[in-house]
């Protein structure tokens, strides 16, 4: 197998021309926000997801005060149902002065909350037009990740069963052509429910992967978010060696069978 | 009547504010917040300078928790 290490030091995450070490992304829903910053130094996450909400007059908790400097902010677009609302969430996230990192989002049906390839794309060209560095989630299609890289997507965040299962990599065969054939950043995206799974992702070559009803619904949000990290890197590591070869059939000593007894 | 973030308000008790003023008073914080007024964007340095008026719709949103969905 091709040996893929150059120097660790050099294997950064790019993203719309922004370094990452990280290859973990923390999503912020589901637990308190008191734990979010626990979560973020425990998984090592250098760029975590928010969403736009009206804001109301009871609860003035800023989520923003929990969440460590240097944090990158990636706004997604959750809500939308079409390319126009998606824009019109991003470019209002924007104005929050958090920088031009958006996850766009856009769904219609609240069963499966599978995304809208055909918006998504419509939705990415105006954006990347507009200086937003795009990341959008999708459904594992080839021909739509083009469509992606084309209309200016910085990646590409495929989806690895239906958001919030925890079911892990169902679209596996189709992720792996997208990492295969897309010159960009595959960034595995909803339903990864364990490390193993993250670190299946990774061995296989996607560039991060993106978590959050994993950690949000363990028993100890920070050690899950450590665990992932480990699992990440420990993945990142094996697909940058070169994994070993698989035996269609029989086996193969790995010690010498003979010198001994025979 | 002026809408704010889906709920409808008397006239007389906003139009004329700015939306700083409103804010402020209706107890947001000011600086966790963006404005949108009839779908256009307010800046943040303009919340002291546009007043609301009557037929408005307004949205003041802000950030939460969220990760896919």
């Amino acid at each position: 197998m091709e040996n893929k290490i150059q120097d660790k030091k050099e294997d950064k995450l790019i993203l719309g021309g922004h370094e990452f070490n990280s290859r973990f992304i923390l999503g912020s829903g589901k637990y308190n926000v008191n734990l979010i910053k626990a979560a973020v130094e425990q998984g090592g996450a250098e760029i975590i997801t928010l969403a736009l909400r009206r804001a109301n007059t009871e609860n003035k908790e800023n989520i923003l005060d929990f969440i460590p400097k240097g944090v990158t902010l990636l706004p997604n677009t959750s809500g939308a149902r079409n390319a126009e609302e998606a824009v019109r969430i991003a470019r209002l996230s924007r104005e929050m002065g958090c920088g031009d990192f958006v996850k766009i989002e856009i769904m219609h049906d609240a069963k499966y909350l599978l995304p809208d390839n055909y918006e998504t794309v419509k939705a990415t060209e105006i954006l990347a037009k507009e200086g937003f560095v795009v990341m959008p989630y999708m459904y594992p299609d080839l021909n739509v990740a083009r469509d992606l890289q084309n209309a200016g997507a910085a990646c590409v965040m495929p989806l690895a069963s239906p958001i919030g299962s925890n079911n892990g990599l169902s679209t596996k065969a189709f992720i792996q052509i997208l990492i295969d054939e897309i010159d960009l950043p595959i960034i595995v995206d909803a339903g990864i429910g364990k490390p193993s799974q993250a670190c299946e992702a990774m061995e296989m070559g996607a560039a991060a992967v993106m978590a959050n009803t994993a950690i949000a619904t363990a028993g100890n949000v920070p050690a899950m978010a450590e665990a992932f990290k480990k699992a990440i890197e420990a993945g990142r590591s094996a697909y940058l060696t070169g994994m070993g070869r698989v035996l269609a059939r029989g086996g193969s000593a790995s010690d010498p069978l003979t010198g001994f007894l025979r | 009547m002026v809408q704010i973030n889906g709920e409808q308000v008397e006239a007389s008790k906003v139009v004329g504010k700015t939306l700083l003023a409103y804010a402020t008073e209706a107890g947001y914080d000011p600086v966790g917040i963006v404005i949108e007024k009839n779908m256009e964007i307010i800046h943040r340095e303009d919340f002291d300078k546009v007043n609301i008026a009557d037929g408005d719709v307004i949205e003041i949103l802000h950030f939460v928790g969220g990760g896919q969905v």
